[in-house]
């Protein structure tokens, strides 16, 4: 056994340097390494070699410091330790330049020893600080965060937008739980591909399926919610170097690594968790007589000729008075508070043979939209083997099972076609003086639910169906059922790793995973409280809608590498390269049908009428070869390099900047990286008050692969004509000269710890250009197709980001942290195939054209509401039909800017209007500490970015008989009156609601996004270790201009689709109770 | 230290709560109508405080709104502080007579509906019209008025007191009342110069049960007892004369005197002879009267677009092959709506009258039209004898028959056929009775036959007793056999009609006449024809 071990450690001392920054951060694999010098002495070079006396001080005392850990940094094997006054002597080679200094419950640091025989020493913070930088061993550029536990999330999205509040541009999605965040790295490098990074779990590059399709509306798929977020170890985001991604690294890599066991004492971490969230922030509506007056105004310009509405009669004896006279808030119907429970239990432990973490874990969450819960069972087993001498394994396990009910969510992409079936958008725009419950015809209400409403029938009798709207309520209780409204998602993963150390340089390694990936949906719209509804294409007048989706995904990753590690004295070498295969198999059959008769039967059947099949059956293989270095030369110069040559079933056979190796196009993707330890100089004072400053300058030359998987290839597909015969038709014509989006990026960025390790500083620059842009281009009508896609198109993105920390004070007691971050790009379009084009979403445009950014808005100016008919004539201002028929703008109308004076507003006076793109984004954080008492607050910020608020737009735009916020009671009605809301006028011949500047909104924000409070219980007995009870509050407060009820959310997760509120379910104000026992 | 950390402190919660205030001040701005404040007091509220409105306002709590023809215990007062929108056109104090009004109200139902709807729903609207507009409004009485700049219906508005915006729409205060016009329904049945016509009117007005829209809540004793009950008053001559009662209408209404009116309508009494049939009476005075109108009624917006050419009446469709109820250069002298008949016009909500002094029709004109009986009809042809015969809806050559019948011997040895069609809505008038042929050659090129038929005819109907008689026409009829050819087998006068009644009570029947060998040799017994004919004749 003790042979076992010592080999162990030998093992673990070869590589040490590799691992060092990570050996820091745990004090029993750094016992472990120093165990493991004494062992390897006999192998050190015979070198010039210098002693190094010195004393490490306890930052917040003063005092020495005992049993610090010191080392040459990046070579554990010359090491010492200090003793009870905090001396040490250390032995190391001449060519070393700077310490690495380690102890239990102490921030690790690497400090210069500069020349000369002074005494080096340092003063050590406690490990409650964050480091304020990165100590690592290569030139690449990169950011790593530990997880906090002391929290009832269920995905690890919030503590992304956290904890890398810059380095990740991150928008929560939506409110309801375990939606996620839209994450964005270096600018946007894609405008009709995925612009998400890459993100990779364990090894296994995951593929997060952004768009795979939903059931139901609103609804965004995140593979991160099957992960528990204490099963999570670290986060880590590669900023650059992510050439060994190859033609999937250009967006940003985002590593995720789950927990594994460190000690070999069996450690149970057990924890239980409550939160509370109260109703998100409401809109401001209209009450009931307030609509009602909005409504029967309204009326007059739908045409009718009609005088005597059945909700207009005033006589309380009228049978359909008490119909026709509630004031129902339909939000207070949908909306309510939600409770969360999150437990788990986590045991670690092992011996010298074997380490396991195994961890089980249960959350439910309710969203505050009734009837949108999430829940989660989730396993895992982490196992580290030592199956012989110089061979190991590691074989890791889990199992996630993820379950929903859901109702559609958010305002619908039109209100032309289909069924507004968002239960929250419904209680918006439904009449507040309707009951939820039905009245009897004795006039008496009841406990049975309301029909879809109807009083608009003798408005618009020949339109009336379709002026209806569904009882919400209806749709949550008649919608519930696992064969009504159910998502399922089950996430398996097996990896086994064997690894062989061949010699002390080089060892090889296998990593095959298996991911499966399964899903199930269902979603149920039901005959009853529902309107009829027409569907384009299908037919008019339909009662309801069942629809089933069945997605099965299957990864098989094989990664074999080899790596050579070697010091050659004062240089450091390690060359890693390997080969990356995955094969990714994905099928997915929906299918939808409608008149299911009643809602007995929601299930998909043959009895449905208007049924269709859709799916997607894909087969993909990837394979990177690649070969990466890192070099240094006393640790003070550093470069790296690397090279990825990458194959895609998805390329297609003639990419045009590919390399036909057999009948496959290859890429080939180079980085190199360089860097500079300015402190690392023996020319650089000590005492100038720089602690540490690392320069880096990098290029990487990366792709992102986000093809549809048979883009490349001409196919046929199924078509049923009329419902009756089957056939083929062209579904593509193949592209072969398709392939990857190319992204050529130089960075360069600098880490700063100063003023004794204070002040923390860090600064990236990055300038990015992408080319090969993937577009859809447009085939001529002979192919009976309409497009197909191609590369083309060029954008570049510049920016920086910076995060400052300051450690304010560490006194032994207390201790104040305080920091922040910015994030900024700047993108620009720089060609396209067409120069320009616009893309039609939720009613308004985004242009892309060259010379401006991705996603801005492009609509009309306005500059107010005609007052008078004087003015409005005196403007003269018109817009043409279909026909040729002058209309002219009158009083009431919106003034919009005539931007050519040609007095006709028309498509030539469209202009860009607004850019999603923030100017800044961030976070400000603090942390105090008193004794075991610790508080986290955490803000972050948006600023500059504009907003499509697209939901107030519907709410707003005064051409419905659907309810609308209670601006709109300053419409224009009269002559004279000065407002900014133009009259109203049923279908909105104006125009006045038209995409314009009226819809965008600045959505600049601080919000005080989390503040936790947690006390550690320094309980040490024979069946608790510890205990900790925190509490936390989410979302507390919001400072912003913005109109919506939340200024972050995302229509999508394409770069297109940023920046439009559709008003999915806000995030309400959230607060948490938990505890944590350490047994 | 101590004061120093707390101005810190004071400092933070400042900027803090400043940010918050910035922010709600950005959405109560918005959504707290900061930008654009309309008033918060209701019509009701802006009519008491004017000052100059009381009599208005007196009227309005002295009138009840009515539903379903009841009176509610709402008061149109009530309604202007209610939650829904209108547009009030409000006449100053001493300018239209309130006390008459008021007075009219106390009546009881009647007076209190009629003060609604002549007077206050006249002057209120729903939703929103403003002094500048140009359109046409409907008011609260189904009354379209105009709307113009700076005038409501020709009433000027008092100066600088339009546009007056309360929370639940606009007040105009007017310089006088707003004038109310009868539609032209409302006209015939209440005006008393049109008590003639309008007396017939009146008489299919019915108020009846709309259940559809009627709410029932069970049965009790066999019958539906309603929880709502809508009574909806109709007539069933709407739907004859394109809805007189619509507003939204622009009509012309000839309206005859009184003597001329019942002139006219003895004189058509006679064609609409029922002899014994059931409610021969009600049948006569139905049908007479609707054929003596049919033609008085015109809508200027389809049908008098060119009105200098031509117009046509609301009893005009479009496959009236006959183009009948068509009249050209209606406004040259002697035109229908000339002063040749037009003494005076006048003005009605949703069109105009024209008082005629004199008739400008003949019973040819709107009712006493030549009656046809295609042959080729196959359920008109009651018997036949001795023939085979084919009937056909194909056109022959050049379309000089939409349908015909073929009727052929069926032994050449006995050649005389016999066949009766039925021969619907001939009025009790005299008729030329004809059969009109066609030529062979017509339809089938390549016929070889020259040879004429020849028949006489003979006509069955049932005189004023109800008896089924015969009568006999001894001429021989020859047609032509190279052209269409209108036969006449003789004249007859019909003394009881059967107009628009299911089953005709005028028989046509033609018999083949070919005695001898000559006979056979010199004619053919087959025959095409094309339809019975009845042209009236003025023989009596």
């Amino acid at each position: 056994m003790k042979h076992i071990l010592s080999t162990f450690c030998l093992m673990a001392a070869v590589s040490a340097p590799v691992a060092a920054q990570e050996a820091a951060q745990d004090t029993a694999q750094a016992a472990v390494q120093d165990s493991a010098r004494i062992a390897a002495r006999n192998t050190l070079p015979d070198v010039p070699m210098r002693e190094i006396k010195g004393r490490v001080y306890d930052n917040s005392t003063k005092e020495p410091a005992v049993g610090v850990s010191i080392s040459a940094f990046n070579d554990a094997r010359y090491a010492a330790m200090t003793d009870e006054k905090g001396d040490y002597v250390i032995e190391v080679p001449t060519y070393v330049t700077s310490l690495w200094m380690r102890g239990d419950g102490y921030n690790s640091i690497q400090v210069p020893i500069g020349k000369g025989d002074q005494p080096v020493d340092a003063y050590i913070f406690s490990d409650v600080f964050d480091p304020v930088y990165s100590a690592v061993e290569t030139a690449t550029n990169g950011r790593t965060v530990g997880v906090d536990y002391n929290t009832n999330d269920v995905s690890i999205d919030p503590q992304i937008q956290n904890k890398l509040g810059a380095d990740v541009h991150s928008i929560t999605r939506s409110g309801v739980p375990g939606m996620g965040v839209a994450m964005y790295m270096n600018g946007l490098n894609s405008l009709n591909a995925n612009a998400q990074p890459l993100v990779v779990i364990d090894g296994v590059v995951t593929n997060m399926r952004l768009n795979a399709p939903s059931t139901h509306d609103g609804f965004f798929n995140n593979i991160f919610s099957n992960i528990m977020v204490e099963d999570i170890e670290k986060i880590s985001v590669l900023k650059n170097g992510t050439a060994i991604y190859g033609a999937q690294g250009a967006n940003g890599v985002i590593l995720i690594e789950t927990k594994r066991n460190k000690s070999m004492a069996t450690k149970i971490d057990v924890s239980i968790g409550g939160s509370y969230e109260l109703l998100p922030k409401s809109m401001d509506i209209m009450n009931s007589e307030q609509y009602r007056i909005y409504a029967s105004e309204l009326i007059g310009s739908t045409g009718t000729n009609g005088n005597s509405f059945k909700f207009l009669q005033t006589d309380p004896n009228y049978y359909y008075y008490d119909i026709y006279h509630n004031e129902t808030d339909w939000q207070k119907q949908v909306y309510d508070e939600a409770f969360t429970q999150n437990y788990s239990i986590n045991v670690q432990g092992g011996d010298d043979v074997a380490n396991y973490n195994l961890s089980v874990g249960y959350a439910m969450a309710d969203a505050t939209l009734k009837n949108n819960s999430y829940s989660r069972f989730n396993l895992r087993l982490n196992t580290d083997i030592i199956l012989a001498k110089n061979l190991s394994v590691r074989f890791d396990a889990s199992y996630s099972d993820v379950t929903r009910d859901m109702r559609d969510d958010g305002a619908p992409a039109t209100l032309d076609d289909g069924i507004i079936s968002a239960p929250g958008f419904l209680s918006l725009i439904k009449s507040p003086f309707l009951s939820p419950y039905a009245f009897d015809t004795s006039g008496n209400i009841s406990s049975y639910l309301a029909e879809a409403d109807d009083y608009l029938n003798d408005v618009l009798p020949s339109n009336a169906y379709r002026s209806s709207l569904s009882n919400p309520l209806f749709i949550l209780q008649n919608g519930d059922g696992d064969n009504k409204n159910y998502f399922g998602n089950r996430l398996i993963t097996l990896a086994v790793t064997p690894k062989w150390n061949i010699n002390k340089y080089w060892s090889i390694a296998e990593h095959f995973a298996f991911q499966l990936v399964n899903t199930d949906e269902n979603a149920y719209l039901p005959v009853n409280g529902t309107p009829l509804f027409d569907v384009e294409g299908v037919a008019d007048g339909l009662e309801n809608r069942a629809s089933s989706l069945a997605a099965r995904e299957t990864v098989l990753m094989s990664h074999s590498y080899f790596e050579y590690a070697r010091r050659f004295k004062a240089h450091w070498l390690n060359v890693r390269g390997g080969l990356r295969y995955q094969h990714t198999s994905y099928s997915l059959n929906q299918q939808v049908g409608y008149n299911s008769g009643n809602d007995k039967t929601p299930n998909m059947s043959t009895n449905l009428l208007y049924k269709t099949t859709d799916g997607t059956e894909e087969e993909v293989v990837d394979m990177t070869y690649y070969l990466s270095a890192d070099y240094n030369w006393r640790e003070r110069y550093y470069l790296s390099a690397a090279l990825s040559m990458a194959g895609s079933s998805k390329f297609g056979v003639d990419a045009a900047d590919g390399v036909k190796i057999g009948n496959y196009a290859w890429g080939f993707f180079p980085s190199v990286q360089a860097a500079w330890v300015v402190t690392n100089e023996s020319w650089m004072p000590r005492v100038s008050g720089i602690d540490f400053l690392r320069l880096n300058v990098g290029f990487d030359m990366v792709g992102n692969d986000d093809i549809d998987a048979l883009a490349s290839r001409t196919y046929f597909v199924a078509n049923k004509m009329w419902n009756m015969s089957t056939g083929l038709s062209m579904g593509n014509i193949g592209n072969t000269q398709l392939q990857w989006e190319t992204t050529k990026r130089f960075t360069a960025g600098l880490e700063l710890s100063a003023i004794h390790d204070r002040l923390g500083f860090s600064f990236n620059y990055f300038y990015g250009k992408t080319s090969n842009l993937l577009n859809l281009s447009t085939l001529s009508y002979l192919s009976g197709l309409e497009t197909n896609w191609k590369n083309s198109g060029e954008m570049e993105n510049q920016g920086f980001d910076v995060t400052l920390t300051g450690r304010l004070i560490d006194r032994k007691d207390w201790k104040w942290t305080v920091g922040a971050s910015a994030g900024h790009y700047d993108n620009e379009i720089t060609s396209l195939p067409s120069g320009s084009f616009v893309t039609e979403l939720y009613g308004g445009n985004i242009l892309s054209q060259v010379g401006t950014a991705a996603g801005v808005f492009y609509g009309y100016k306005t500059d107010g509401v005609f007052s008078t008919t004087e003015e409005a004539e005196s403007a003269a201002l018109f817009q043409t039909d279909e026909t040729g028929a002058k209309t002219y703008f009158r009083a009431g109308d919106m003034k919009f800017v005539d931007v050519n004076g040609d007095h006709e507003i028309n498509e030539a006076d469209m202009q860009v209007i607004g850019d999603p793109n923030p100017e800044l984004y961030g976070n400000i954080f603090t942390n105090v500490r008193w004794k075991n008492l610790s508080l986290d607050v955490v803000f972050n910020y948006s600023l500059g970015n504009d907003v499509y608020n697209y939901q107030r737009r519907l709410l707003e735009s005064g051409s419905r008989f659907h309810n609308q916020t209670t601006a709109m009671l300053s419409r224009w009605t009269h002559e004279g009156q000065q407002t900014d809301i133009p009259r109203i006028s049923y279908e909105d011949a104006a125009g006045n609601s038209r995409f314009s500047d009226r819809w965008i909104e600045d959505g600049s924000y601080l919000r005080l996004k989390n503040v936790t409070l947690s006390y550690y219980f320094p309980i040490h007995n024979t069946y608790i270790q510890g205990l900790t009870i925190w509490g936390a509050a989410n979302n507390l407060l919001t400072f912003t201009k913005y109109l919506g009820t939340d200024p972050e959310f995302s229509a999508g997760n394409s770069v297109l689709s940023m920046g439009i509120d559709r008003g999915l379910l806000a995030q309400g104000r959230n607060f948490s109770l938990g505890v944590k026992i350490n047994l | 230290m101590k004061t120093n950390n707390k101005f810190k402190t004071m400092m933070m919660v400042t900027v803090a709560a400043l940010a918050a205030a910035a922010c709600t001040d950005t959405w109560d701005e918005h959504y707290g109508n900061e930008g654009g404040p309309v008033s918060d007091k209701s019509l009701l509220q802006l009519v008491e405080e004017a000052g100059d409105l009381n009599d208005f306002l007196k009227v309005l709590q002295s009138t009840h709104v009515f539903v379903n023809n009841k009176p509610t215990g709402v008061t149109y007062a009530d309604l202007l502080a209610s939650d829904q929108t209108f547009t009030v056109w409000a006449p100053k104090d001493g300018t239209f007579n309130v006390d008459s009004l008021l007075a009219e109200c106390a009546t009881g139902i009647v007076g209190d509906s009629m003060c609604g709807q002549h007077f206050v729903q006249n002057h209120i609207a729903h939703y929103v019209t403003n002094s500048t507009d140009t359109k046409s409004t409907i008011m609260l009485n189904g009354k379209y008025l105009a709307a113009e700049p700076g005038s409501f219906e020709g009433v000027s508005y008092a100066a600088g007191r339009s546009g007056q915006p309360a929370r639940n729409g606009l007040l105009h205060v007017m310089s006088g009342g707003l004038p109310y016009l009868y539609n032209i329904y409302e006209g015939l049945t209440t005006l008393p110069e049109y008590s003639g016509m309008g007396a017939f009117f009146k008489r299919y007005e019915k108020l009846e049960l709309n259940e559809a829209a009627s709410v029932a809540s069970g049965m009790v004793d066999g019958n539906i007892v309603y929880s709502d009950s809508v009574m909806d008053r109709t007539n069933i001559l709407f739907g004859t004369f394109q809805n007189i009662n619509e507003e939204d209408s622009n009509f012309i209404m000839l309206v005859p005197d009184a003597q001329i009116w019942d002139k006219v309508y003895e004189e058509a009494k006679g064609y609409f002879n029922f002899g014994s049939a059931y409610k021969a009476d009600s049948l006569q005075e139905l049908y007479a009267h609707l054929a003596v109108i049919r033609d008085l009624v015109y809508n200027r917006n389809y049908g008098c677009q060119h009105m200098a050419d031509s117009v046509y009446s609301t009893s005009y469709y479009v496959g009236d092959e006959e183009r009948h109820h068509i009249y050209y250069k209606p406004l040259a002298p002697g035109g229908i709506f000339s002063s040749s008949f037009v003494r005076d016009s006048m003005d009605a909500s949703n069109g105009v009258f024209y008082n005629l002094y004199d008739w400008p029709f003949t019973p040819e004109d709107i009712y006493f039209y030549p009656v046809k009986a295609e042959a080729e009809v196959e359920s008109l042809l009651k018997e036949y004898s001795g023939c085979s015969y084919e009937a056909t809806g194909n056109v022959a050559r050049d379309s000089i028959s939409d349908g015909y019948l073929t009727v052929t011997a069926s032994n050449s040895q006995r050649p005389n056929w016999t066949v009766t069609f039925d021969v619907p809505n001939v009025l009790s008038g005299t008729y030329d009775v004809c059969v009109v042929t066609v030529p062979r050659r017509a339809v089938n090129p390549n016929d070889q036959i020259t040879l004429p038929c020849r028949f006489t005819g003979a006509v069955n109907y049932v005189d004023e007793s109800g008896t089924k008689l015969t009568q006999d026409f001894e001429d021989y009829c020859i047609p032509k056999v190279y052209e269409m050819d209108t036969v006449k087998v003789g004249t007859f006068k019909v003394p009881v009609t059967s107009y628009g009644q299911p089953e005709a009570n005028v028989q046509v029947s033609l018999t083949c006449r070919l005695s001898t060998t000559a006979d056979r040799r010199n004619y053919y017994p087959s025959m095409i024809i094309d339809c019975i004919y009845f042209k009236p004749s003025k023989e009596e």
